[in-house]
């Protein structure tokens, strides 16, 4: 009985490492192409101010670097078959300098997202879901250490879901939520990665929250995963409606 | 409110500042909503677990200010609003004081000690309440009571602002926008409300209206106006409480028409121009509805305006060169005044003073076409059906009974 129940565990750890062992990577790099509007410096008040001192925050909305790589892009795959479980870990959003951090994130349908508040200033957090089912909610949240962690769960997928603080209006952040862990968010050089995608085919969707608003349909590219890692590109052009 | 003379001219004044207080609290509602930070207090009628009249001043910042400052400043009109309707009936309104508000006050605080320990605070200010209003029927004046038209409205005001203080506290509790209108909505009426009041408490009513005077101002063209500014404000509301900015990013002409069409390619056109615009605002992205009520707001203006000349034109052709038919062109220009103002609200790209200045002007426009229309349709002779005054053959006035003054009223017509 015993060893039937070691030999069934062994088995499915097999299966486990097989799995991720036929998983593949679809790496890439955005590019911005046309020239993106010049950031505007936020209107921060005296007290968000003293936590800044020397900076002049401005909006996040086109971060690209000098090659044109292009952040905050949330890169996605389409119609992955299957059910996920959430992850147990949290995605974690932070309060900082009266600022979401990160601006741009994803989450997966079900999975904790805990926002904290590093700042000796309140803020409500408020997200306001256009997804029927996605609760709206909007809770205060005090400095550290009495402020508490805020968690918020969301059970349908929504692209860009938007966190709000009306307290200082300027501060957003958006989460993806997904029904599937394959999405990823490109960093400051434009570059993503999708790690461990099953082998299949798939379409690939890059979209960006300014360029590609309101309908976030994004561009689209079709990929083949096999047992080595894939590389898309994508280019968005500002200069052509979404 | 002496038997002699029904102007009493403290409490008149009273209503005008009670009317004031009010304008003055649309136009904090106005920047709650032009800031976009109606929802930074996220509980009521706590604020951030605090009674709202104890909560600390560290706590006032950002958007906070605003919306506790709001709130803070509607309880006062709603204190000022109890203040008119208890006033309103003279000395009687000692007894509501006495017998009513002073127990009701004191055992509600002595409640709140007992289940609320923890809850200081409201017992606290509900004590306050009871020893105050006791204290206040010691000094209370000994005036007749007012016209008993004036003592409804006033009644239906304290109703009308516990219902519209409720209604903002069920916005920001059930987190609806839609309800966010209707209380923009319902403070225009309220508005209204109580500058009637103070319009029937004027010295200038009472003469005129005790002494059977029709001013034959075309009042159904006048209310025909009030009634479309209304509905102007309400399209504005239904504009301004969907947090999607404005659909339009000139004026007058948009992609050279003065009407922008509500289809997806205007749509898509406009929200692309906005989402490479960098605003920190993050507006909601426009929708086809919301073009729609911009147009209907552009067609309505105009309809408001040609209300409004048809009314001086029919006043002036009716009555000629009177102060009456001077206010009616003043408020033409009001009007165009009002346009300019929304158009200046364009040019400005929403800007949150520029916003606000165009809800508080189109209040006053509002409440100017209500209270001339009012005047116009003379429905209020005699400022109420009980008791009236009239001047007899020597000059003097004397007081008949308002059945009397209606008679006398429509003998001298013919």
């Amino acid at each position: 009985m015993i060893s039937g129940a070691i030999r069934i565990s062994g088995i499915l750890l097999l299966c486990s490492l097989t799995w991720n062992a036929w998983g593949a990577d679809i790496t890439g790099t955005i590019t911005l192409k046309g020239e993106p509007p010049r950031e505007k410096v936020l209107p921060l008040d005296a007290m968000c101010r003293k936590t800044r001192p020397g900076e002049v925050p401005t909006t996040r909305f086109f971060l690209a670097d000098k090659s044109g790589g292009l952040a905050d892009v949330f890169v996605y795959l389409k119609s992955v078959p299957g059910e996920f479980e959430p992850p147990a870990t949290p995605v974690v959003i932070d309060q900082v300098g009266c600022e979401y951090v990160p601006y741009v994130l994803g989450a997966q349908k079900g999975q904790k997202i805990v926002v904290k508040n590093s700042d000796p200033i309140l803020h409500n957090v408020h997200p306001t879901p256009r997804v029927k089912g996605n609760p709206e909610m909007n809770l205060a949240q005090l400095p550290a250490p009495i402020g508490k962690d805020l968690t918020f769960v969301f059970d349908y997928p929504e692209m860009f879901l938007r966190f709000k603080c009306d307290v200082h209006r300027w501060m957003y952040a958006y989460v993806s939520v997904m029904d599937h862990p394959f999405f990823t968010v490109s960093g400051k050089d434009g570059s993503y990665t999708i790690k461990n995608v099953p082998p299949g085919d798939y379409e690939i969707v890059a979209v960006h929250r300014k360029a590609h608003a309101p309908r976030y349909v994004g561009l689209t590219e079709k990929v083949t995963v096999k047992d080595s890692t894939e590389t898309v590109d994508f280019t968005i052009d500002i200069t052509k409606a979404d | 409110m002496s038997g002699q003379a029904r102007y009493h001219r403290p409490y008149h004044l009273f209503a005008v500042f009670t009317a004031a207080a009010t304008l003055a609290l649309i136009g904090m509602g106005g920047i709650v909503t032009s800031k976009g930070v109606g929802m930074s207090v996220p509980d009521w009628p706590d604020s951030y677990d605090h009674n709202m009249f104890m909560l600390p001043v560290s706590y006032w910042v950002g958007g906070i200010f605003w919306e506790h400052f709001h709130r803070l400043a509607a309880s006062a009109v709603g204190l000022l609003t109890v203040g008119l309707a208890v006033w309103s009936f003279g000395r009687n309104g000692k007894k509501f004081l006495v017998f009513w508000l002073t127990p009701l006050a004191t055992l509600g605080g002595g409640v709140c000690l007992v289940a609320f320990p923890e809850r200081l605070a409201d017992t606290v200010l509900l004590g306050g309440l009871g020893i105050g209003s006791f204290v206040l029927s010691r000094f209370w004046p000994r005036g007749e009571p007012a016209p008993r038209l004036v003592r409804i409205l006033a009644v239906v005001a304290v109703v009308a602002v516990i219902g519209q203080g409720v209604l903002g506290g069920l916005r920001v509790r059930l987190l609806q926008d839609e309800l966010g209108a209707v209380h923009a909505a319902v403070a225009h009426l309220f508005l209204v409300l109580i500058c009637v009041i103070a319009l029937l408490t004027s010295r200038w009513w009472q003469e005129r209206g005790s002494a059977g005077f029709r001013t034959r101002l075309p009042g159904w063209t006048l209310l025909l106006a009030a009634l479309l500014i209304f509905g102007q404000l309400l399209l504005g509301a239904a504009m301004r409480h969907r947090h999607a900015g404005l659909p339009v990013d000139s004026f007058p002409l948009v992609d050279g028409k003065l009407l922008p069409a509500a289809d997806e390619t205007y749509v898509s056109g406009i929200n692309q121009r906005r989402n490479l615009a960098a605003d920190y605002r993050e507006f909601e992205p426009v929708t086809r509805g919301h073009v729609q009520l911009y147009r209907y707001h552009l067609i309505l203006g105009s309809a408001v305006f040609l209300t409004v000349l048809a009314s001086l034109i029919a006043a002036w052709l009716t009555v000629g060169n009177h102060w009456l038919v001077l206010q009616q062109g003043a408020l033409v220009l009001a009007i165009v005044g009002q346009g300019l103002l929304g158009a200046w609200t364009v040019w400005s790209d929403k800007a949150d003073a520029v916003a606000t200045l165009h809800v508080v002007f189109g209040a006053i426009v509002l409440v100017w076409a209500s209270l001339l229309a009012i005047i116009g349709l003379g429905r209020f002779p005699a400022a109420g059906r009980d008791i009236a005054e009239k001047l007899n053959s020597s000059g003097k006035w004397e007081m008949v009974s308002g059945q009397e003054a209606i008679r006398e009223m429509v003998r001298d017509t013919r």
